[in-house]
């Protein structure tokens, strides 16, 4: 599975644990919307330092890079070790 | 029984609950094909608007200021950048003329404040290569910190100090939405300026808190074509017919409560308590109770009109209380009470933290970033929004009577740390364990912190402990 399939996975674990069944592609709106809140971020953050050992910049984080599954993607892209 | 109710009835379990469940008071009408084809038209928004403006006169709002905005914003969508700016400076001017030439000097301050906001924000995506630009947000809340202290410690209390509390004061107004505008821009340079400018305490109102959170958010969920800026209007009239009901209900629950059963008001019965006028316990625990609803009415009612009036400008914001009620845990009540605030000590306060720390410490990142969000951040926001308190009495005295507050602030901050590490119940327990008995408990949880979530200053924490003891018999 690339990334963005983990990713993806990942974020419909957190919609069904908050009962929202709707469907969602790569690139809907996901914290702009209201499907995803502050502190499901704080567990994508968990989830992408566990399973791609990626460390966001809190000087460079914004709310757009985790809006999207999409933005999340290029967000671990541009936040990969240099051995992986 | 009627032939509807007969045939519900009869309908299996599960298809009840779920019927139950999709009831809606006021129906979705923004799902209606038909009606969002009306809404598209030049009748159809004439109609949205003069609805929207009959609810907006029934709560008191100044229809007068806010529809031609509103009516700008619809007919000329491409201009709403520009709509937002000029409403929101037109409206900064009308409240400051308006209140006469006396205001005229904090008028001057806000100028202050807007110029020196835009170097800011300026010198942060333009200027990386400096301190300021690097650490624009530290420069902010450095500063504002630094005056508070300044105007404190000041020996001379004449007319300079006098300008220093007044400039501190409106700077207190504007920080966080100059904060806000500086998160955003951090990476890119600011693009619209209308946007940027109009979302310093835009015209659809706002506390010291941004509703929406910053110009990058109203960008993002602004209507793209006619038929998101008609969805999000229909939903922006709906929300403000809700708060039209609310307000109604509330008016009905004060009356029937306060005014025929003669329960006292919280404040009341806290005070008759403190000065040991016997109150019973019953009649406590009641006015305790009532004094949380009415602070959901209040907090939902307010926060709809803001948000109604925002989505009829055409941008798609969240409500910003969304059915407190149904939360099953104690953290997501703070996120659907107040959501804005929360996104705000979130943004400010956790993420900072959480991102700083070292991943080794695991969870335990999130329990801290959680006190500083919930403990430090909501205590330095509320300490420094009174700067006429701190001004009036000093440094010394207002940390000692802001008790109450900390307190709240550090039972909170615990008791979200603790819900946030706690899984949620099984839903095969069922509805009453799974979903009602929690509600039911985190309602009671924030009903008693209720007494200690004031910023009046007018007791000391030991009285207010004392009614909590009282409601529990132990005094």
């Amino acid at each position: 599975m690339d990334h963005k399939a983990e990713i993806h996975a990942y974020v419909a674990e957190i919609l069904e644990q908050k009962d929202d069944k709707d469907p969602f592609t790569d690139s809907s709106s996901l914290l702009n919307t209201g499907r995803i809140d502050s502190m499901d971020v704080v567990d994508i953050f968990l989830f992408l330092e566990k399973k791609f050992g990626v460390r966001i910049d809190s000087g460079r984080f914004k709310k757009s890079q985790v809006d999207t599954v999409d933005a999340i993607a290029a967000l671990v892209s541009t936040n990969l070790p240099a051995n992986s | 029984m009627s032939s509807e109710a007969t045939i519900l009835a009869r309908l299996p379990e599960s298809v009840r609950v779920e019927r139950l469940k999709s009831f809606r008071l006021i129906p979705r009408i923004e799902t209606y094909p038909a009606v969002v084809s009306l809404a598209q038209t030049v009748a159809g928004k004439l109609g949205l608007l003069t609805c929207f403006a009959l609810l907006l006169w029934q709560a008191g709002s100044s229809v007068g200021l806010v529809l031609p905005c509103l009516a700008a914003a619809t007919f000329f969508p491409k201009k709403r950048h520009l709509v937002v700016m000029l409403a929101t400076i037109g409206f900064t001017l009308a409240a400051f003329l308006m209140a006469g030439p006396g205001a005229y000097p904090t008028l001057v301050c806000v100028a202050i404040v807007f110029v020196l906001g835009s170097l800011l924000i300026w010198l942060a995506t333009r200027e990386q290569r400096n301190f300021v630009g690097r650490h624009a947000l530290l420069v902010l809340f450095g500063t504002f910190t630094g005056l508070i202290l300044l105007g404190c410690y000041l020996p001379a209390r004449g007319q300079s100090t006098a300008s220093l509390w007044m400039f501190t004061g409106v700077l207190g107004s504007y920080v966080w939405f100059i904060g806000y505008a500086l998160l955003d821009n951090e990476t890119k340079p600011a693009r619209e300026l209308g946007l940027e400018i109009g979302s310093l305490r835009p015209f659809w109102g706002s506390t010291a808190t941004p509703f929406p959170s910053g110009s990058a958010c109203l960008r993002q969920i602004e209507a793209k074509d006619a038929e998101a800026l008609a969805v999000t209007q229909l939903k922006g009239l709906k929300l403000l017919a809700w708060a039209t009901v609310l307000s109604l209900t509330e008016g009905g629950y004060n009356w029937f409560f306060h005014d025929y059963l003669r329960i006292p008001h919280f404040e009341k019965a806290l005070y008759l308590h403190s000065v040991h006028t016997p109150v019973p316990w019953h009649l406590c625990w009641a006015s305790l109770i009532l004094f949380y609803f009415h602070k959901l009415f209040t907090i939902s009612i307010w926060g709809h009109q803001v948000i109604a009036c925002c989505r009829m400008a055409g941008f798609a914001a969240l409500r910003n209380t969304y059915r407190p009620l149904s939360s099953t845990s104690v953290a997501e009540f703070f996120n659907r009470y107040y959501f804005y605030y929360k996104e705000l000590l979130v943004y400010f306060f956790f993420f900072p933290t959480f991102l700083r720390l070292p991943a080794r410490l695991g969870k335990l990142r999130v329990s801290v970033g959680i006190f500083m969000a919930a403990c430090v951040g909501n205590t330095y926001y509320h300490f420094t929004r009174e700067i006429g308190y701190i001004e009036e009495h000093g440094l010394g005295q207002s940390i000692v009577t802001f008790q109450v507050f900390f307190f709240y602030t550090v039972v909170l901050a615990v008791a979200i740390a603790i819900s946030r590490r706690r899984n949620r119940p099984d839903e095969s327990l069922g509805f009453f364990r799974c979903t009602l008995r929690p509600a039911i408990l985190v309602s009671m949880f924030y009903c008693l912190l209720s007494i200690f979530s004031t910023t009046d200053r007018n007791y000391p924490l030991s009285e207010h402990l004392r009614f909590l003891g009282h409601l529990f018999f132990l005094d």
